[in-house]
């Protein structure tokens, strides 16, 4: 999470010459990025479609997986580069499966598992929400 | 799994996907493309893929820009955004550039949406039939009564080869009153089933059929008659008395469609509907030998089966008749075509050849906005270049310079419309109605459509300078200090500056030749007052000619004592309506004869009415006018070449009469047909051809009723006069010429344009290299270069392309100028005088344009221009 600065650069040194915009969404100051957040709600729930699917959890399926549970479209970009941050963050893991299958083009699949940091988060998040949700049950019902 | 498809997919994908995740998504978007495909068809499979890829590129795109959001539309739009202000900040920032741009687009849009507007009744708009394209105009011919001829009940038992068969017949004009409003209804006589083989959308009146003369007639009006004669009244079963006081009466059946085209073009003013009667499909008369022969046949109008042409209908009822052992000719012959092609044929390719000049426009436009942004372009390397060094692509650079022309472009468009909305309502008033005949040019939505499609061109022609801007490389501009051009590129810019110079020439000769033919027009000594208001009135043919004679001079004398008339005469045959007079003819003077003379018939105070100027002799007094005659200076040339013809004799009708004066010739037709030899002589002699004749009025002042006041008078007379509309003789000639000067009006509105275009364009040029040697200039105004060397040095370059492409455009518009012959009157193609102007026009607008910013380069103070850099 950057922090937004809305001024512009000046990237020429008078000011007859050219200026030049930077969006302001584009600059961020690295160095004050606070520490990583706990998991997201959708991070959540892609590790918990991974799980679900045991093995066989590459792009196509777990977006399949969701879609079927939550029964809400889900774009494919998001579903990848949420798989791509939590790969980055150690909580999943891919390989390449060795051998391609004709329908995919002759393409791999990459499949993914969860790490034990993630499942040990994935846990961590459930509980938590077990947890908030004690005391709640006359106005959110039974879980 | 169509190959280019999934390389487009790729291409998009791996420009932002990280190389090693870029196999396994297009695995996974092939196994869920093959599921698509399976279930809703390769079309939507093919659809949906690119949806998937482009939403999936986005989202790495978005993640590599660094947005936390993952969702590709926001972030879209937020790039857009940002996108639009860049451009409106570069457009904003150079005022002049811009406004030069937006005018080019202006007028290269607007003039082209213009020339659509009008040449779109005869290139796509449709005729107001329902499936046109069925529809087959007939217009059978009979030479021989030798076999019995046909008749409507055979051809319309022809189902192979008609789906339906409507019969109309010639025009009339219906003189008739409501009481209070009363108006001339050109009418044609149809069959019941005409309305239904259109296809118009509405019931023919049951009992549609001629009644005998006691009853009443059923007749179905246009929109613009019934609103003329009943106002917002609802006309529907009202009664029409037909004048004068002879008593037909017409019962208002129903109004036609405020869209219904009568289905032949010279039909163009058909205000109303009555029914065919029982007229058989070929009219026959008795000659004056005694024998039966054909007078004519109905025209037809067919709704085909499918499959049927119009050759095949032609063949099929067209016969011949044995003529003699071997040789036939053709018994009934029948002239077809498609209707759609009949109506529209005639004016389609001049339809066409305008829109191609109107393209043509809009092509040196597009040229010209190219030039002007590359020249922008190579103007802002710098920018650029610093874009680039922090971390924008080309792909950026090309966005930004592409969004900035649409904005542009959408400026273009918006004014464009502005200004066809404009032209179109100046043409919609000296368009010659031959020109409308499918209806008046209009702003329609199609028009919209078109403007915004050339702003599409223009945007194409972007092209260029994106992909200049794209290949722009950060170390060119730190190692040049002047603003970098390669050479090709302004081999390139000159090229089309050149090209531009060249066709605003080509255009401008035609323009100077057409507006030189129509001020020698209008320069010309008619031979009579333009105010002179002429009125033609035709009498019925059954009369004697005496008869029609002593209406005629009964007429006069009645015309004479109204009020505001100083003099009246008449003159037989119409006068200035374009109209051919018949055959030609021969006169005697004295012992010369000559050929296609004519003698007109004119009553007394004819010469004084029409202020004719007398050359030599004298006009006819009141006492001797009917044994004296006038001759035309033509038949004076050509009968007597060296002596004065007053004093000799013509022969001509029933007695030889001396000639007296030679008067002006008379353009008696049209403006641009040179007068015929003409001897005037007394209406007591002629002996024929009175039944069409033209009253001419000297009157104080010409008011809106003086047409009705005058054919009341000649109706008074003899009611079975029909009257058309007065008017005066300068209305007439201006409209025997409506088509030249609508040719006129257009070819310099081109060229106008054009030379604007160009001479903006020239502008750029110099204006970019006047930027571009700032700092050469300041050095040599430094070390003492004078003005003019300055002025020279920026400007050469583009005035010798500009001027080297008007010599290229005066060879071919002097070539070209041959194919306006038939525009041209009084001077001949090449015409020097033409020629000369048009090459001063251009060497000025070059001169002109090639000065504004050379003076801006003598402005600049040296050390601030040494700064710049």
């Amino acid at each position: 999470m950057g922090l937004r600065v809305p001024h512009c650069v000046s990237a020429s040194p008078r000011e007859s010459e050219t200026q030049v915009d930077i969006p302001p969404t584009y600059v961020y100051i690295v160095s004050i990025m606070p520490a990583p957040a706990p998991l997201g709600e959708f991070e959540v729930v892609v590790l918990m479609a991974v799980l679900h699917l045991d093995g066989n959890a590459y792009g196509s399926t777990i977006r399949a997986e969701i879609e079927r549970r939550s029964g809400r479209r889900i774009s494919r970009g998001s579903v990848y580069i949420t798989l791509d941050r939590l790969e980055d963050k150690g909580l999943l893991a891919s390989k390449l499966e060795r051998a391609s299958v004709a329908s995919r083009g002759g393409r791999q699949k990459r499949l993914f598992r969860v790490t034990p940091p993630g499942l040990k988060l994935v846990r961590h998040s459930v509980s938590l929400l077990a947890r908030m949700q004690e005391g709640l049950e006359p106005l959110l019902g039974e879980p | 799994m169509p190959r280019l498809l999934w390389r487009v997919v790729e291409w998009r994908l791996s420009r932002h996907m990280p190389p090693r995740h870029l196999g396994p998504a297009l695995g996974d978007l092939a196994e869920d493309y093959a599921a698509r495909r399976r279930s809703s068809g390769r079309l939507r499979a093919d659809w949906w893929l690119l949806r998937e890829s482009r939403s999936l590129a986005s989202a790495y795109r978005m993640r590599a820009l660094g947005e936390r959001s993952s969702s590709s539309s926001r972030a879209t739009v937020d790039a857009l955004r940002f996108d639009l202000g860049q451009a409106w900040r570069a457009i904003r920032g150079r005022p002049a550039a811009t406004l030069a741009t937006a005018t080019v687009l202006t007028l290269g849009i607007g003039l082209v949406s213009a020339m659509f507007a009008l040449a779109d009744p005869y290139l796509l708009r449709p005729l107001p039939y329902s499936q046109p394209d069925a529809l087959v105009a007939l217009y059978p011919s009979v030479r021989t009564l030798e076999a019995p001829p046909p008749t409507l009940d055979d051809w319309r038992r022809r189902t192979d080869l008609f789906a339906r068969l409507a019969a109309w017949s010639d025009i009339q004009n219906l003189d008739v009153s409501n009481g209070d409003r009363g108006a001339v209804i050109p009418a044609v006589s149809v069959s019941p089933d005409f309305l239904p083989v259109l296809g118009v959308p509405m019931a023919a009146p049951a009992d549609w059929r001629q009644r005998d003369d006691s009853a009443e007639t059923p007749i179905l009006l246009t929109t613009d008659v019934a609103r003329r004669l009943f106002g917002p009244d609802a006309p529907v079963g009202r009664a029409l008395k037909s004048a004068p006081e002879n008593g037909h009466t017409y019962r208002v059946a129903g109004v036609l469609p405020s869209t219904f085209l009568f289905p032949s073009l010279g039909m163009g003013g058909v205000g109303g509907l009555i029914p065919l009667g029982d007229v058989p499909l070929v009219r026959v008369r008795r000659s004056l030998t005694g024998q039966t022969v054909p007078d004519g046949s109905l025209r037809l109008l067919a709704r085909v089966q499918p499959g049927v042409t119009p050759e095949r209908v032609s063949a099929a009822l067209s016969t011949t008749t044995a003529r003699g052992r071997e040789a036939t000719e053709p018994g009934v012959r029948v002239v077809t075509d498609w209707l759609p092609v009949e109506m529209r044929g005639r004016l389609r390719p001049l339809a066409l050849g305008a829109l191609g000049a109107g393209l043509l426009i809009l092509a040196v436009c597009a040229a010209n906005i190219a030039n002007l942004l590359l020249a922008r372009g190579a103007s802002r390397v710098h920018e650029f270049a610093t874009r680039q060094a922090l971390g924008a692509s080309g792909y950026d650079l090309a966005r930004l310079v592409f969004i900035e022309l649409g904005c542009l472009a959408i400026m273009g468009i918006g004014g464009g419309l502005l200004l066809a909305a404009g032209a179109i309502a100046v043409v919609a008033t000296v368009i010659p109605s031959q020109f409308t005949t499918l209806g008046a040019p209009a702003l329609t939505w199609r028009v919209v459509w078109f403007a915004c499609a050339s702003g599409g061109v223009v945007m194409a022609a972007g092209i260029v300078p994106a992909w200049a801007a794209w290949r722009v490389a950060p170390a060119t501009i730190l190692a040049q200090s002047a603003l970098a051009e390669s050479k090709s590129m302004r081999r390139l810019r000159y090229g089309m500056v050149m090209a531009q110079s060249a066709v605003a020439v080509v255009l401008l000769v035609g323009a100077a030749m057409l507006v030189r033919s129509y001020a020698a027009l209008f320069t010309q000594d008619t031979g009579y007052a333009g105010d002179t208001f002429a009125v033609r009135a035709v009498y019925p043919r059954s009369l004697s000619v005496d008869a029609v004679r002593a209406d005629i001079i009964a007429t006069v004398e009645r015309l004479r004592h109204l009020p505001g008339v100083s003099s009246a005469a008449a003159t037989s045959g119409p006068l200035v309506e374009n109209l051919s007079m018949g055959g030609a003819a021969s006169l005697t003077v004295g012992t010369v004869v000559v050929p296609r003379a004519r003698a007109v018939p004119v009553t007394s105070a004819f010469f004084d009415t029409m202020r004719s100027r007398l050359i030599t002799g004298r006009l006819p007094a009141p006492d001797d006018h009917a044994r004296t005659a006038v001759v035309s200076a033509t038949l004076a040339a050509m009968c007597c070449p060296d002596a004065s013809p007053v004093g000799r004799v013509l022969l001509s009708g029933s007695r030889p009469l001396e000639i007296v004066g030679v008067i002006g010739d008379i353009y008696d037709n049209a403006l641009d047909q040179h007068p015929m030899p003409r001897a005037f002589v007394p209406i007591e002699t002629s002996a024929a051809g009175l039944s069409t004749t033209t009253y001419v009025l000297r009157v104080e002042r010409v008011g809106p009723d003086l047409g009705a006041l005058i054919a009341r008078e000649i109706s008074a007379v003899n009611r079975d006069a029909s009257v058309a509309d007065g008017s005066t003789l300068r209305d007439r000639l201006l409209r025997s010429v409506g088509d030249r000067s609508f040719t006129t009006l257009v070819l310099t509105f081109f060229a106008v344009a054009a030379v604007s275009i160009s001479a903006a364009g020239l502008v750029g040029v110099v204006s970019f290299a006047v930027a571009r040697r700032t700092r050469e200039i300041a050095i040599r105004r430094a070390i003492g270069a004078s003005a003019s060397h300055v002025r020279v040095l920026v400007a050469r370059e583009a005035a010798t392309a500009a001027g080297l492409g008007a010599i290229i455009g005066f060879a071919v518009g002097t070539w070209l100028s041959r194919t306006l012959q038939s525009f041209l009157y009084g001077i001949h193609p090449g015409d020097a005088l033409s020629l000369v102007s048009a090459a001063a026009v251009m060497l000025a607008v070059v001169v002109i344009a090639a000065w504004i910013p050379a003076r801006r380069a003598l402005r600049l103070s040296p050390t601030i221009a040494l700064r710049t850099e």
